[in-house]
Parts: structure tokens; C-alpha cells; sequence
């Protein structure tokens, strides 16, 4: 008699671990032992077990997952990520998650090795010399914001001249403002050759998002509504990738600035009023 | 690696606990909804409520009680793993015997949508045809498409018999099998082709699996074991969401073939 594959996987936590290590790639004994740090006779009736459930087989000396078992791999990998995101940190739960699509909010869990960074209270109105640093010398860049932080501008410019790969995306009220102060640097953005200027309706659920290859942070609203300057932020390949396609989604959303023009357009009408629909429309 | 992941034991070793969670992704209910939904009586329920209250998977909200933003995070991922173990568990021999490869990927991702299975294996006096079993539902159907890599005794007449009883049926077979019934069969062929509720369609790419029947009652799959054997199988499910997944099995081999409509 079989038994039940619940049982099976999460009555062991060492059935669990192998499970989810033999998921990454197959394995030999000497490998399973140092990576989950436990001896033969621990492990062994875990693996007989694993194997006695057709999950687990040996193969020219290491041990890997059947189809069966990679099938069952994967759904406890996708539930063990996001309960493994919710464990390490409540922001998920204590923000305000609707401005990601659902496909995005589906693989939340990629996210999972994120760690909050809060900035030092006395230091909350400066420059984020922090992120700046963080983000200098990315061999490319995206950005998507709902904020105001001007002193981000010299390194777009930057990094545009160095030959690295921009993409910006601001809200509408965001780049009325930059504009009003910045403008000769906006239309130096908007003409660089490898510098892409995108912007977007104002209201999107989402504080300000970037993502390089040295890494990404996100910044949510709280469930009211508002916004503390505090920001998850992880350097593993799985949320870059992530991050990038909450960029493309935000992009898809939005219309891009692609000449001097749009530029005159657009403060032409934000200065009469806010974007008008047919002008949205004319832009795309 | 090895967190406790305690919120595993809360979800899954209580019966009451995982279906209560999986009633209450459709919606918010009340006590009264949650008792008729489930069966239950109100205090045994009561105490599975307040465990997932205090893990924070519920909240309540007035008189009813509803899925929690992190309930709404891990419920997702919990459904489909429930679903494929399911699947597994019920035959377990068998899908651990097959090549799940012969799947489409991303329809073997969603192998727990087949639901409840059962495997039909035709006695001696049918050995070579399809399990007896199966006609009932097979022209009890509006519409049957059959996708195919082995050569089996109802083509054509089966097909023929089923279209001349006004079933929309639709054949999806691969190059050398509809080579073969061409050749074989040529007048059924030709009268099949004459009618205007049958439908003929030729593969150039490899269908992996032996063969799968999808009507709008049921969904029937005959796999290749592991080691490249076959023998005369169905595995067949009723289950609604299992019609949608072998629709999908359907589309993706017939966007892979041409139709024939003359020969």
C-alpha cells in the first residue's frame, strides 16, 4: 500500500529538504550528505522512503527525482517559497500588493531572499546615498517611480554616457515636476541613444521599483495608502528577473517620450492641465 | 534550506482545516455557509476557525469570515499541490510506471486538473479494442476529437459510426497513421471526408503519448511507459476541469497538424 505523497513529503523535514535539493539538480551520497549537514544512517531511510514512493531513483551513482518526482517538486517548491517569504518578512502582508499583475503576484515567492532596509531616521529627507551607490556603475538600469527624488538624475545621465542601458519610468505628476526644475536634463534623457523615458497615469500601487544587475528594491504603499522610506531589496538572479518583468509590465502601461517634441507636447499640456485622454492617445 | 515552514502543519494534517481554507478562496462566508459548505456542526469548526485566525490565514470581517492576504498568498500554491498529489495518489502505480514527458510541459504542470482518474483495461474478448466501458459515454458525446500516434481498430469505422449518429468527431493523427488509414481505408476515408461533421487532421511533429479521446463528457488518456512499452489503456476522468485540460491537449496537437480535406 502507497503511501500518501502529503505524508511522504512534509511528515520529514529531511524528506522535504532532499526533495527540494534533488529538485536543483540530481545529487551524489557524499554531495546530499555536506549540503544538508546530516550523517548516512539519518538520511538513508529518508532517501529508501523517497525512492519507495517512486519520487527519488539512482542513477549512475547519484540520486535524482523521477517525472513523478519533479512534479511533485515543483508544487512544494512554489508553496515553500512564498511560505518562506511570508516567514522572513510581514511587509508582503502589510502592503499593498494590487499594483502587480496577478501572473507577477503568482511567482511572489521568487522574491522570497528580500530583506528590508530601513533608512537611518535622522538621514530619511537626504539623498540615498545608499541606493545611489548601490546602483552605480550597473551595466543597465530600470526604474520605475511614483516619486520625486531628483538626486537620482545624475546618475541616469551617468550611466546613459557610460554606455549602459536606461529605462525610466515616472508617473505623470513625477515628470511634470522634473520637469519644472530639470528640464534641460530631461531632454538630454529623452535624446540619449540608450536611454528610454516612459511615463504613466498617476495612481499605480506601486512606490518605486529598480532593478540592475547588481540587484533590485521595490517600495510599496502601505495598506492606507501611504508610504514609509523603507524598501525590500535582494541581489539572487531569480528576483532580478522579477523585478524586470514588473518593469515590462509598468512599461506596457505606459507611453514612451521618444524626442524633444513629446517634451514640448507634454509641458504644453501639463501646463494647461493634467494629460488629457486624446493627447494619451496622439502620444502613442 | 531547512526552515520549520510550521504553517505546513497547520495547512495539511488537518482535514477540516485544508478544506475550510479551499471553501473560503471562492468568497467570504458566514458560520452558517461554512457549516453547510463543509458539513459540519458549528463547535468542532469553531476551533479550526480560531487556529487559522491566530496563524493570520483568516480574518473575520462582521459575521463572516474570509481569506486573509496571506491566506490569499499561499492558498494558490496549495490548491494545484493538493491536486497533483491527488491525481498521484489515486493511481499511483501507474503515473510513476509513465513517461510524463509524452505531456506537453505546461499541461503536465497541470496534471491535478484531470481530478479523479480511473484506469480501464479491457478484458480477453476485447483486448485489442477500446474498453466496452467507454461507448456508453463516447456516443452519449456532442463532440469526441481523438489525437493519436498508434494505429487502432476504430479508425475509420468506429469514427465513421460515431459521425453518422450527428457526433461532431474530429481525428488528429500522426503522419505515418494517417498514411496508413489512407491507404487501408480509402472509401471509409473518402465517405468520412464527404461528411461535414467529421474531420480529418494529419501531424507532421511527434505525438508523444500513445493516444487521448476528448469528448465533452469525458477525457481519456493511453500512455507509453517509461521503458517505451505499451498496452491497451485508458485512463479516463469525468471531471470538469479535466475536459478544459484535454481541450488544451487538443489545440496544442492540432495547431501542430493540417486538415485534410480531400484525398
Amino acid at each position: 500500500m502507497q503511501h500518501e505523497l502529503i505524508d511522504v513529503v512534509f511528515r520529514s523535514q529531511k524528506r522535504r529538504d532532499l526533495l527540494l535539493l534533488l529538485g536543483e539538480k540530481p545529487r551524489t551520497m557524499e554531495e546530499i550528505k555536506t549540503l544538508l549537514d546530516v550523517s548516512p544512517t539519518a538520511i538513508l531511510p529518508q532517501i529508501k522512503r523517497l525512492t519507495d514512493s517512486d519520487l527519488v531513483i539512482q542513477k549512475n551513482g547519484n540520486y535524482e527525482l523521477t517525472d513523478m518526482g519533479d512534479q511533485v517538486f515543483k508544487k512544494v517548491q512554489s508553496l515553500v517559497k512564498v511560505l518562506t517569504l511570508l516567514e522572513q518578512d510581514n511587509y508582503w502582508i502589510e502592503h499593498d500588493l494590487s499594483g502587480i499583475p496577478k501572473y507577477l503576484l503568482d511567482r511572489i515567492g521568487d522574491l522570497k531572499d528580500c530583506k528590508l532596509v530601513e533608512p537611518d531616521p535622522s538621514q530619511i529627507f537626504e539623498p540615498s546615498t545608499e541606493l545611489l551607490n548601490f546602483f552605480s556603475s550597473s551595466r543597465y538600469l530600470m526604474v520605475f517611480s511614483s516619486f520625486y527624488r531628483p538626486e537620482f538624475l545624475p546618475l541616469y545621465t551617468r550611466l546613459g554616457r557610460l554606455e549602459s542601458d536606461v529605462t525610466l519610468i515616472f508617473t505623470e505628476s513625477v515628470l511634470e515636476k522634473i520637469m519644472q526644475n530639470y528640464q534641460k536634463k530631461v531632454r538630454k534623457l529623452a535624446t540619449m541613444q540608450n536611454t528610454e523615458l516612459f511615463v504613466c497615469n498617476d495612481g499605480v500601487k506601486l512606490a518605486e521599483l529598480m532593478v540592475s544587475d547588481h540587484g533590485m528594491i521595490i517600495s510599496l504603499f502601505d495598506n492606507n495608502g501611504r508610504f514609509y522610506y523603507e524598501y525590500m531589496s535582494c541581489s539572487e538572479p531569480e528576483a532580478i528577473n522579477w523585478a524586470k518583468e514588473l518593469i515590462e509590465f509598468c512599461k506596457s502601461r505606459a507611453w514612451q517620450i521618444e524626442n524633444e517634441q513629446y517634451i514640448d507636447n507634454f509641458i504644453s499640456t501639463a501646463e494647461s492641465e493634467a494629460l488629457q485622454e486624446s493627447m494619451l492617445f496622439s502620444l502613442n | 534550506m531547512s526552515t520549520e515552514l510550521q504553517l505546513i502543519d497547520t495547512i495539511f494534517f488537518s482535514d477540516k482545516r485544508k478544506n475550510l481554507l479551499l471553501l473560503l478562496k471562492d468568497g467570504p462566508k458566514t458560520i452558517e455557509e461554512i457549516k453547510k459548505g463543509l458539513k459540519v456542526s458549528s463547535s468542532p469548526i469553531m476551533a479550526q476557525i480560531r487556529i487559522l485566525l491566530k496563524e493570520g490565514m483568516l480574518v473575520q470581517k462582521g459575521d463572516s469570515y474570509c481569506l486573509s492576504v496571506k491566506g490569499k498568498l499561499i492558498i494558490p500554491k496549495m490548491e494545484p499541490l493538493l491536486a497533483t498529489f491527488q491525481v498521484f495518489d489515486e493511481n499511483h502505480d501507474y503515473w510513476a510506471r509513465q513517461n510524463l514527458r509524452t505531456l506537453p510541459p505546461h499541461l503536465l504542470d497541470r496534471i491535478g486538473e484531470l481530478g479523479s482518474c480511473k484506469e480501464l483495461l479491457p478484458e480477453r474478448t476485447h483486448i485489442f479494442d477500446y474498453p466496452p466501458e467507454i461507448m456508453d459515454p463516447l456516443y452519449k458525446s456532442r463532440t469526441v476529437t481523438e489525437i493519436s500516434s498508434i494505429f487502432r481498430p476504430g479508425y475509420p469505422s468506429l469514427y465513421l459510426d460515431l459521425a453518422k449518429k450527428g457526433i461532431e468527431v474530429s481525428l488528429v493523427l500522426e503522419r505515418q497513421i494517417c498514411e496508413r488509414l489512407i491507404s487501408d481505408y480509402r472509401a471509409d476515408v473518402k465517405e468520412f471526408l464527404n461528411m461535414e461533421n467529421a474531420h480529418l487532421f494529419v501531424c507532421d511533429q511527434k505525438i508523444e503519448l500513445a493516444s487521448s479521446i476528448v469528448t465533452d463528457r469525458f477525457i481519456s488518456l493511453s500512455m507509453i511507459s517509461k521503458e517505451g512499452r505499451y498496452y491497451n489503456h485508458e485512463m479516463i476522468s469525468f471531471e470538469k476541469s479535466a475536459l478544459v485540460w484535454g481541450q488544451e491537449l487538443i489545440n496544442y496537437y492540432k495547431d501542430l497538424s493540417e486538415q485534410i480535406t480531400q484525398i
